[in-house]
């Protein structure tokens, strides 16, 4: 898995990656991504973010992303905690 | 479409909503506030694959859109857990597949696969009774007669529908041997097991019909049950296997005391879920099926693609609640 979190300040450039990242994986919060997938695809995406995006990022932005492993421990709080359970009832 | 690694990621919402609530969405996320506008719960729409609500409230139409994008159904129940409406159908248009459904000449062999499945699964039920009766160890052995009486047989429609008919006969008192049960009658609910079988079965239903959604199958058109107007006959006929599920799960939360006939009232001599009830009961009722979301991905799925290839259903395809 990986997370990016962006904070990117030309409006125009900020919405194509977050279209781009939006269809590998989801929002977790206003400009960070989750993506869940195979290694493989995984490093595709990473190098098509290196090849596509990379040339486009100035010092007035800051793209982290963080790769994870099944060994790292991730809290959560919030509705954040909502994503682990299989079922919900609310009521 | 969904495969297996990203359908376990996803949730189940069941909303039992009091006066004033409302379904929005924001940021991609379902976002469920009461009347004064306060967030009492938001998931990632992402993440959903079915969100079932139970009684009135106001939705919007952006939901109703991310419902189509993301992929989930949202299904509209009664208070009594009965299903009334479904909106974001997911696959439409898979003309192949209908037109497969439609001139499918094979009814007779996937019904025996069906059939024979369900009674592996009600003598598997049997076995896991820890104090079996003598009624209930022939009945185990009679259930095994009765599928090895189909793979010898072949039987047609007509004769399938009574080895099921006899295979229920000795099952249905085995299974709930110890418990106030006067004999399965289908949405008569003259006796309050009955209207708790029902709802348990109406929550599989509407599971499996939303599976089945994924791959775009026309669930009007079953290959075992008979087409009536308005019956999902292919539902009803894939969730035949799985419905020992649910009966183990009844057996257990009535002898673990989690639901009693004082959950229930009757209402024209009919004994219907007490409202307050039904989030315990929906939710024991889905954690069941859940604890086979695995087993059943894979059964509906082997279903698809050996349906689309015409291959033989084989033993190795079936939904085996021991697995």
């Amino acid at each position: 898995m990986i997370i990016v979190s962006y904070d990117i300040s030309d409006n125009k450039k900020r919405s194509r990656f977050a279209k781009y990242l939006s269809r590998f994986g989801h929002r977790i919060q206003y400009s960070v991504f989750e993506i869940d997938h195979s290694s493989r695809i995984l490093n595709n995406i990473k190098q098509d973010i290196e090849n596509r995006f990379k040339k486009t990022f100035g010092q007035e932005d800051s793209v982290y992303i963080l790769e994870l492993s099944t060994a790292c421990k991730i809290t959560k709080y919030g509705n954040a905690e909502n994503k682990d359970k299989d079922l919900i009832i609310l009521g | 479409m969904l495969e297996k690694p990203d359908f376990m990621k996803k949730q189940v919402l069941f909303l039992f909503p009091s006066q004033g609530d409302k379904l929005s969405f924001k940021n991609d996320n379902a976002v469920i506030s009461d009347k004064e506008g306060l967030i009492k719960y938001q998931v990632t729409c992402y993440r959903l694959f079915a969100l079932y609500i139970v009684g009135d409230m106001t939705i919007t139409t952006g939901i109703v859109r991310r419902a189509q994008k993301f992929g989930f159904v949202i299904c509209l129940m009664t208070p009594g857990l009965k299903l009334y409406s479904t909106i974001g159908n997911r696959m439409e248009g898979n003309t192949h597949l209908h037109r497969k459904q439609y001139s499918c000449n094979k009814s007779d062999e996937l019904s025996q696969w069906i059939v024979a499945n369900k009674i592996v699964n009600q003598k598997t039920a049997l076995q896991t009774i820890r104090k079996k009766t003598d009624s209930c160890i022939e009945a185990i052995s009679k259930l095994g007669e009765y599928t090895e009486k189909i793979k010898r047989d072949l039987p047609d429609t007509e004769s399938l529908l009574g080895i099921e008919g006899s295979a229920s006969r000795i099952y249905f008192p085995c299974i709930m041997d110890g418990i106030d049960w006067k004999g399965r009658k289908p949405r008569i609910k003259a006796v309050w097991v009955n209207s708790l079988m029902d709802i348990g079965y109406s929550v599989l239903f509407n599971f499996i019909d939303s599976l089945l959604q994924v791959y775009g199958f026309d669930t009007y058109c079953g290959v075992y049950h008979r087409e009536f107007y308005m019956r999902k006959s292919l539902v009803c006929d894939l969730m035949e296997p799985i419905r020992p599920v649910i009966d183990m799960r009844i057996r257990k939360a009535i002898n673990l005391k989690e639901i009693s006939d004082e959950d229930f009232k009757v209402y024209n001599h009919q004994w219907q879920l007490d409202y307050k009830k039904s989030p315990k009961s929906a939710g024991i009722f889905m954690e069941a099926i859940l604890e086979k979301k695995e087993d059943i991905f894979l059964y509906i799925q082997r279903y698809y693609r050996n349906f689309m290839k015409d291959r033989e259903m084989e033993d190795e395809n079936m939904f085996l609640i021991n697995k």
